[in-house]
């Protein structure tokens, strides 16, 4: 195996991983705070999924000779790489419905994509995420719907959300780079460009918004029917490179910094639950 | 990796080497393992897997009416005034709104 | 803001408070123990975890629903999620019938581990004599929630075990988490209004008190075998005063202003919304 590719793999995989565990955080605080039974349960079993997700990828990044311990002892110590959208904070029972339906959304067409990836394992992998996640699917428009026609109050918290929520997922996919130019589809990690996967997530979730009376804060969002494309304003990607390469946000400090706690508390118990050595502090 | 039966053999080496021919030899994997079977650890009780009370919440299942739903959303939002977004142009309509 | 009263059903019977106690019981717990999904400290153990979390919530959803069902009045019994939502959710604290051994925080995993262990060793034992309730409805419901309740205690069992055994310093580290907990164990044997009568119609057999010693006999043998012999309660211990209360509805700072209001602000801000 070549040593590009291998690297090139483990670096992407990994990085969905840190994703998966990184996803569960900003949604596994409303478990608790769930305004009905039934959604703090499916809540609970979603978060849940993304874990054994992060179960799943990581054994596939060990399979290319990466050691779990490593990649969490990075990820906890802020070093670890995930998805932008995973830096932001939640306010309120809107942001559920956001990261559940427009985020996982985002992460679907990405992972359909990745059914075409070419290295075996991966593939296996992701076609047992890709059932799992159109029960996310169903779960995340359920949610969407009660709040798009429930009381004001809830259609505005809807509203409001997906309006803070808008920049970061179209930034989920990254900028436009043309297929010759991106490594990863030229060693064929990745099977689509970015600006298609956007704009296949655009088709998918844009209408279903405006279907219920949800507004996008872009003015310029359109689809085009003669070019078949949307048009949109582009995001500001000096933003995203902030979010990404600078300081880590707030959200993000607290949540590692409470995990990194856990962590050292927590060394001797992991050791017995599952027989790993973590390596010796950094 | 699924479990596609069984051979005897004295030791794994050997297993490995004859699995090719006893399980394989039609083209039917690209990658096997053997394992001893007092190395295999069972359920005592596969009745464990069993649920008695409703995980539909967990389910495909428990995730339905979605037409009666979206519905009430559309209803909702012309009551709110804001129908007229689905009369946008989408992908897959004439310059009518989404279906 | 609470749910108007008239929305829920009448709950100072004696048959409402025994089943509010077992409910509430598994809410809270599962409440809890939820705290895990996403940062337990293994993955494994986190998606274990998490089941033994829902099925705390899904078991006090069947009961809550047999409480609906049972002991209501018309407003209620038109939609049933709500009345379950209303009685999960909509309740003051001091309408709550857990110990307050459930309410506690989950602090570390050894604590979480200890309370599991304590709890799920009570929970068996107290479906067991659920399951020959007169009630055929409260029989039922007891018998198939231990079916479930048996992958919870082998699950705390193994890691009573494997603490236990894994050494001197989490063996001390265990027993540490275990001080802590079992004296607190001792209010979920704490009898709810009117649970004399329960006992005598046979709806609740044997009831709250007399399930103590049942219990004390079976963990007693576990915690001298494990090397725990010391921090075996004793036969007359009373329970400590602060953990003491929940099956009235006297609860802790623990309940009144964390799990509470963390659990119930956005439901109750809310009254009559669909989510």
């Amino acid at each position: 195996m070549p040593s590009t590719y291998r690297q090139l793999n483990i670096r992407f995989i990994e990085m969905h991983a840190n994703s998966e565990i990184m996803g569960a955080l900003p949604e596994r605080e409303w478990i608790a705070r769930a305004p009905s039974l039934r959604r703090k349960r499916s809540l609970a079993a979603k978060v849940q999924d993304e874990v054994g997700h992060a179960h799943l990828i990581y054994r596939v990044a060990e399979s290319l000779g990466r050691p779990r311990p490593a990649m969490y002892e990075d990820l906890i110590a802020g070093r670890g790489k995930f998805h932008n959208v995973f830096h932001y904070p939640t306010y309120s029972w809107g942001d559920v419905a956001c990261i559940g339906f427009l985020v996982d959304g985002a992460a679907i067409v990405t992972q359909r994509a990745l059914l075409e990836t070419s290295y075996a394992p991966y593939v296996r992998v992701m076609r047992r995420v890709v059932a799992e996640e159109s029960l996310h699917y169903r779960h995340g428009e359920d949610i969407m719907l009660a709040l798009a026609s429930g009381t004001d109050e809830q259609f505005e918290m809807l509203q409001e959300a997906v309006d803070r929520w808008w920049e970061p997922t179209m930034h989920f996919f990254g900028t436009d780079v043309a297929a010759e130019d991106d490594p990863m589809i030229h060693w064929g990690v990745k099977s689509r460009t970015n600006e298609q996967s956007r704009q296949e997530w655009i088709s998918q979730y844009v209408p279903k918004l405006w279907d219920m009376g949800i507004e996008l804060p872009d003015p310029k969002l359109a689809y085009d029917p003669d070019a078949k494309t949307w048009d949109y304003t582009e995001p500001d990607w000096d933003r995203l490179k902030a979010v990404i390469k600078g300081e880590p946000t707030e959200a993000t400090k607290t949540r590692l910094y409470w995990r990194q706690l856990m962590h050292r508390n927590h060394a001797w118990i992991h050791e017995i639950i599952t027989g790993d050595r973590f390596p010796a502090a950094a | 990796m699924e479990h596609v039966g069984n051979l005897h053999a004295a030791d794994h080496e050997t297993a490995l080497l004859i699995a090719r021919e006893t399980h394989f030899r039609h083209h039917e994997g690209v990658d096997y393992a053997v394992v001893r079977s007092d190395q295999l650890h069972r359920l005592e009780d596969p009745s464990l897997l069993e649920r008695r009370t409703d995980i539909s919440y967990r389910l495909q299942t428990g995730y339905s009416g979605f037409r009666e739903k979206r519905e009430a959303a559309r209803a909702a939002a012309d009551a709110r005034g804001r129908g007229h977004l689905r009369q946008r142009p989408v992908p897959g309509s004439d310059s009518k709104g989404a279906s | 803001m609470t749910a108007t009263p008239a929305q829920l059903p009448e709950l100072s019977t004696p048959r409402a408070q025994v089943l509010l106690a077992v409910a509430d019981d598994a809410l809270i717990s599962g409440h809890r123990s939820s705290h895990w999904t996403g940062v337990a400290p293994s993955l494994e153990e986190d998606l274990a975890f998490s089941t033994i979390a829902q099925d705390g919530i899904n078991h006090a959803d069947v009961w809550y629903q047999l409480l609906a069902e049972s002991e209501t009045d018309v407003a209620v019994a038109t939609d049933l999620r709500a009345a379950v939502d209303a009685l999960g959710l909509g309740r003051a604290p001091a309408a709550y019938r857990h110990a307050i051994l459930c309410e506690r925080p989950p602090r570390d995993f050894a604590f979480t581990l200890a309370r599991h262990w304590a709890f799920e060793r009570f929970d068996v034992v107290r479906l067991d004599v659920l399951a020959d309730s007169i009630d055929p409805d409260i029989a039922a419901i007891a018998t198939k929630l231990l079916h479930e309740a048996r992958y919870h205690l082998e699950h705390a069992d193994h890691w009573f075990a494997r603490l236990s055994r894994a050494g001197d310093q989490p063996h001390e580290r265990f027993a540490g988490a275990l001080a802590t907990a079992l004296p607190e164990a001792l209010g979920l044997f704490e009898p709810v209004d009117g649970e004399e009568e329960a006992i005598e119609t046979g709806l609740f057999p044997v009831g709250h008190v007399a399930l103590r010693s049942r219990w004390l006999e079976i963990v007693g043998v576990l915690l001298e075998e494990a090397g725990y012999g010391e921090l075996v309660p004793g036969d007359e211990a009373a329970t400590p005063r602060e953990a003491s209360g929940g099956r009235r509805g006297e609860h802790s700072p623990d309940f009144l202003d964390d799990v509470w209001p963390e659990m119930t602000a956005l439901y109750r801000a809310h009254p009559d919304a669909r989510w």
